[in-house]
């Protein structure tokens, strides 16, 4: 049939909110790169993403490449994550690059990445996860 | 002072409502709404969005605490997530651990409203004047 990964295409609300746009997924690194752009709504008094809401980014490329490394099989249940935030996240357009660092049977390790548009990193992330599937495959 | 959590964009979205504030513990409560846009395919909260609810609840603590004069800028912020996150009405928890001049160590946690447990963090931030004085 053709279909594109579920991975390309796969819009939650969440995903929708930020406006996640799919790039690309490099197999030998298990990198995946998402382009996201921050809605008004997340923005704080300083005029840049909400600290914690950064986490919103970075938790969703984790997962894309998680699903992408898995042939859109599994997907992270996130049990811990530990952000840095290096430099404001503004609300213009961000490039994520999320990586699998193992994946086991029981626990996933990830990191994320976000850089703006000059290539400076914005943020980033580490995940303890658990592998799980992923719900409503197979419809 | 001016103490008006649902003035920012951010706070909005997540139905932020201030409660009260402890100044014997420096613990600050206040309640969310977490909304359908935060859900994923799974039913609940996407997992890094649910960092929104407790850096909120971070900040507010220590913003309270100085009676609004500072706010934190979080260098880093680290959260497990113990249950799933359901769309509807939280209460979450923030303190102030340690303020010093140049660092502060915040934490939160994130609960239902029957006291259940969902979420915890704790951060290290730096303390900056309040951007959202003066409006």
């Amino acid at each position: 049939m053709g279909d594109a990964p579920i991975f390309t295409t796969r819009r939650s609300p969440s995903a929708e909110l930020m406006g996640s746009e799919f790039v690309s997924f490099d197999e030998e690194t298990k990198t995946a790169t998402v382009r996201y752009t921050p809605p008004p709504s997340f923005a704080s008094p300083r005029g840049a993403v909400q600290g914690g809401l950064i986490g919103g980014f970075l938790d969703e490329v984790m997962g894309t490449a998680l699903l992408a490394a898995t042939d859109g099989k599994l997907l992270p249940l996130n049990l811990d994550c530990n952000m840095s935030f290096l430099r404001m996240v503004p609300l213009e357009t961000i490039t994520a690059t999320g990586r699998v660092i193992k994946l086991g049977r029981r626990v996933a390790f990830l990191e994320g990445e976000l850089h703006d548009k000059d290539g400076n990193l914005l943020a980033r992330a580490t995940s303890t996860a658990m592998p799980t599937a992923v719900p409503g495959a197979g419809q | 002072m001016s103490f008006d959590p649902t003035a920012n964009a951010h706070a909005e979205l997540m139905g932020a409502q201030y409660v009260s504030f402890d100044e014997d513990t420096q613990t600050l409560t206040m309640n969310f709404c977490a909304p359908e846009v935060f859900i994923t395919p799974r039913g609940s909260v996407q997992g890094g969005l649910v960092a929104g609810f407790l850096d909120e609840a971070m900040g507010w603590a220590y913003t309270k605490s100085t009676d609004g004069s500072h706010s934190p800028l979080m260098i880093e912020v680290t959260f497990s997530l113990l249950k799933p996150v359901p769309q509807g009405p939280l209460v979450a928890k923030g303190r102030v651990v340690k303020a010093g001049r140049r660092v502060i160590y915040l934490e939160a946690e994130l609960f239902l409203e029957d006291g259940t447990m969902l979420a915890r963090s704790t951060s290290t931030a730096i303390p900056t004047e309040n951007p959202g004085l003066g409006k």
